[in-house]
């Protein structure tokens, strides 16, 4: 069972939900896919050791040499990665999205191509039994995917897998959602909560995936904005988590709430079982 | 000697400052010698990525030698760079693309030798 955690924004308790959930199961391989800040590590505490692989993408570069300025290339990327100024073809590498398509189409072989680092993967095969996988994009990239992709190959089908997803609703959402069979919403009882919750709820309709909604920061005068949207649209409420200061305070400091408060184990349990 | 003003509109003198580089709506050349102008829309602004660059480009395609502009990023200004196009920013409140052409010919234009700003991203 693969299980996407995500919202759609960030600063709803998308990590809170997604750690306080692995933390209560057995057999679990957690993926911190929100890779331009991952922040799971910070409850989680996973030791990377040595643990680290480079994850690279190929970017074009041009021999200006056999280059005859006929800049078909530069017409070709649809990215405007490349311009041709004086007689020379400039490549930015960090607008190249790495399509391979200029290489293709120049008619003189002037262009290959070498390797750039996006960002890297860290893991922690065991910390006290959950598996735990980290992506993470170097400053300045401006795709997430590759990473996301690469360390989606490191699912193992025998394990109850949580992602941890970027949050919005773009395309590295969707890379981390797109193989889950389960999605899980959360958000929280507020406007702006309800306003990025429909943007989540089109998403995951778009991938024709199961979902249900998590409320963080749950209150009962203020849980209805929520529950009614969710009534009318037929969709599940999993679970609500309350806005305690307890919880709050322990997420301040780094710990999971559900080790202080163990009862949350069983309903987080619950939950998966009923899904 | 060709300048470049970005402008907000393409009325012709009396056309207003844009300051922006990449997503700016027109071009308004200038050809210092004949006291001639012309516009041309700015077709990078419908890029979703690198419109500094694609603007650079164009500059470089028209055979600019000169541009006036407010901010200019560091994709944009590698170009530009390269292109030999020489950067000047408006920085003394200058309205319209005649406000910016006296200020230039006065000599009060402040000539940047490198990126103004540090850009944004685009969609991740
Ligand atoms: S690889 Fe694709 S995106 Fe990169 S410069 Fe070539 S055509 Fe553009
Ligand atoms: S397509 Fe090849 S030969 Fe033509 S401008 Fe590009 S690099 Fe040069």
């Amino acid at each position: 069972m693969k299980i996407t955690v995500l919202s759609g924004k960030g600063g709803t308790g998308k990590t809170t939900i997604a750690t306080n959930l692995a933390l209560s199961l057995e057999n679990v391989q957690f993926f911190d896919t929100d890779v331009e800040e991952p922040n799971s590590y910070l409850f989680l505490k996973p030791d990377f050791a040595d643990n680290e692989q480079t994850v690279w993408r190929k970017v074009p570069i041009i021999e200006q040499s056999k280059c005859n300025s006929c800049r078909k290339c530069v017409d070709f990327c649809q990215y405007n990665a490349l311009a041709m100024l004086g007689d020379e073809v400039l490549v930015y590498p960090e607008v190249c999205h790495s399509c391979g398509g200029c290489k293709h189409i120049c008619p003189q072989d002037a262009i290959t191509e070498e390797k750039r680092s996006v960002g890297k993967i860290n893991w922690d095969l065991d910390i006290d039994g959950l598996e735990y996988w980290q992506g993470e994009l170097t400053i300045g990239e401006a795709s997430s995917i590759p990473i996301i992709s690469k360390i989606k190959k490191e699912i193992k089908d025998e394990k109850l897998v949580i992602i941890d997803a970027p949050p919005g609703t773009t395309c590295p959402t969707i890379e981390a959602t797109i193989d889950s069979d389960y999605a899980i919403l959360v958000t929280e009882p507020t406007p702006f909560g309800l306003h990025d919750l429909k943007m989540a709820v089109e998403l995951v309709e778009d991938l024709d995936k199961p979902y249900g909604v998590i409320i963080n920061r749950s209150q009962q005068e203020a849980d209805g904005i929520i529950q009614d949207y969710c009534k009318k649209n037929g969709i599940p409420i999993l679970l609500k988590v309350p806005f305690k200061r307890q919880i709050a305070k322990l997420y301040s400091e780094g710990i999971p709430f559900v080790e202080e408060l163990p009862k949350w184990k069983d309903k987080f349990r619950e939950v998966i079982d009923n899904l | 000697m060709k300048l470049v003003i970005t402008a907000k509109d393409d009325i012709g003198f009396e056309s207003e400052l844009d300051t922006r580089f990449g997503r700016a709506a027109y071009f308004g050349i200038i050809d210092i010698e004949g006291k001639e102008l012309i516009f041309i829309k700015n077709e990078a602004t419908s890029s979703s990525s690198g419109a500094g660059i694609k603007a650079a480009q164009l500059l470089a395609d028209k055979k600019a030698d000169a541009l006036i502009t407010g901010r200019v990023g560091p994709k944009a200004f590698r170009g530009l760079e390269k292109a030999g196009i020489k950067v000047y920013t408006s920085s003394n409140g200058e309205v319209s693309i005649q406000d910016c052409l006296t200020a230039y010919k006065a000599g009060e234009l402040k000539e940047v030798d490198g990126p103004t700003n540090q850009g944004h991203h685009g969609l991740k």
